[in-house]
């Protein structure tokens, strides 16, 4: 095997067939041994070998597809939960989510007398919650801050981030690559009450890259389930609705409130 | 984890979680050690996460691949077939019962692979299953099979060269 100029190895017909062999070899897992250790080093290094493997994997990804799903017992998510806050009880046993959460809520509230908001999820492009990767886009690719909801296209870009960590008294919604519109139409932020209650206008978006309004925290119900963004005619709707499509949807959790 | 999102990997984990469970319940072979195995998976997955980009493949495809590769190093640590069959036979109780019914029958639900694997040997192509779905190594094929490891290791090669064909063919 030679090296290319840049660095990168270079390989024949020959090494091609051998290193694609290794990768399916890798791929399924009979790889074993010294052969497998230098494969693996190599991967840390060798770009095309990657992708070889990334091939392999997809080419054989309908075998793990085809299994029937087996639902893993509560438990797992719950240590998955403390294994990231890396805290355990005196027993040894994890802390349950909703006490992590709010062991966590109460160390950051003494430390950065932050606002008691915690939001945490991206909001979705309303179309489809069954698109994967989609989803992979919104939920793990643009991870957000407990203080902040970042409102993304179903491509993920980010296109507004409402923050919630500044002050205690209001929300501050920046636009950082709204979707281009007319004159004559604007972005309206609605929240959206639990059991069927309405929606309501939290006001509107900027459109301007960089431009940030403020809206008061007391507008937000600690019951409000979701978080909607539609398109309205210039000066919002007119209406106690939407009376445009409504282009972005995602839930909304309260964790803390105010006084707690 | 405080800088990041909780609920959102929890979608995810809601998405996914069922899915890679039956992967490393097949390839672990005992419920408790599947579970330990989904747990690392998912901390993987969070720590990856970040790094993701599509040239890395389908999501689906990755985290499966983050599943399995993390139960080959668990079966190659301190794992041999013989402990997980034991294992198994020992929790055959459980919900296991339901991840291991007919290998077989799964992957021929499989449009996109069948027909490749229709076309190889029955003996490779068992073994490309037991490999790939099972986490079984060649001196576990090996034993199994009752054939020499350099014959196993030969079938699986030809086999793979046969499947690449096969499904660039088709897809």
């Amino acid at each position: 095997m030679s090296y290319r100029d840049n660095g990168h190895p270079e390989h024949s017909r020959q090494d091609d067939e051998h290193w694609d062999l290794l990768a399916g070899e890798y791929v399924i897992g009979t790889l074993e041994g010294q052969e497998l250790d230098r494969f693996i080093k190599r991967l840390s290094f060798d770009h095309e070998l990657r992708n070889r493997v990334r091939h392999w994997e997809e080419r054989l990804q309908p075998l793990a597809s085809a299994m029937d799903p087996v639902d893993p017992p509560p438990q797992v998510w719950r240590n998955i939960v403390a294994s990231l806050t890396g805290a355990r009880d005196q027993r040894g046993e994890y802390r349950s989510d909703q006490k992590l959460l709010a062991r966590r809520n109460k160390t950051m509230r003494l430390q950065r007398q932050l606002m008691r908001w915690r939001v945490a999820t991206a909001v979705a492009c309303a179309a489809t919650f069954s698109a994967f990767s989609l989803l992979w886009l919104q939920y793990v690719m643009q991870p957000v801050t407990f203080d902040a909801i970042t409102v993304v296209s179903s491509e993920g870009e980010a296109l507004w981030v409402v923050d919630a960590s500044v002050d205690s008294k209001v929300l501050k919604i920046t636009a950082i690559e709204p979707p281009g519109i007319s004159n004559d139409q604007v972005h309206e932020l609605w929240m959206v009450k639990p059991d069927n209650g309405g929606v309501v206008s939290l006001g509107l978006l900027p459109k301007d890259n960089r431009t940030t309004i403020t809206i008061d925290r007391s507008a937000i119900d600690a019951a409000a389930i979701a978080l909607a963004v539609s398109l309205e005619p210039a000066g919002g709707s007119t209406e106690n609705a939407p009376t445009g499509p409504v282009l972005y949807q995602g839930d909304f959790f309260l964790l803390e409130t105010a006084g707690q | 984890m405080a800088a990041r999102d909780q609920v959102a990997l929890q979608q995810l984990y809601r998405l996914t979680s069922a899915h890679l469970f039956s992967v490393l319940l097949r390839m672990l072979r005992s419920g408790p050690t599947a579970e330990d195995a989904l747990q690392d998976t998912f901390i993987k997955i969070w720590n990856k996460a970040a790094s993701y980009r599509e040239s890395s493949g389908l999501p689906l495809t990755w985290m499966t691949s983050i599943a399995r590769y993390h139960a080959l190093d668990m079966i190659r640590a301190d794992n041999s077939a013989r402990q997980r069959d034991t294992r198994y036979a020992l929790d055959s109780g459980d919900n296991l019962s339901t991840a291991m019914i007919s290998l077989e029958h799964d992957v021929m639900n499989s449009q996109l692979l069948v027909k490749c694997l229709q076309r190889l040997e029955p003996t490779a192509r068992e073994m490309v299953i037991d490999a790939y779905c099972c986490g079984y190594t060649q001196s576990e094929l090996s034993q199994r099979n009752k054939t020499p490891l350099g014959t196993v290791k030969s079938w699986i090669r030809r086999s793979l060269i046969s499947l690449k064909e096969c499904i660039d063919e088709l897809s």
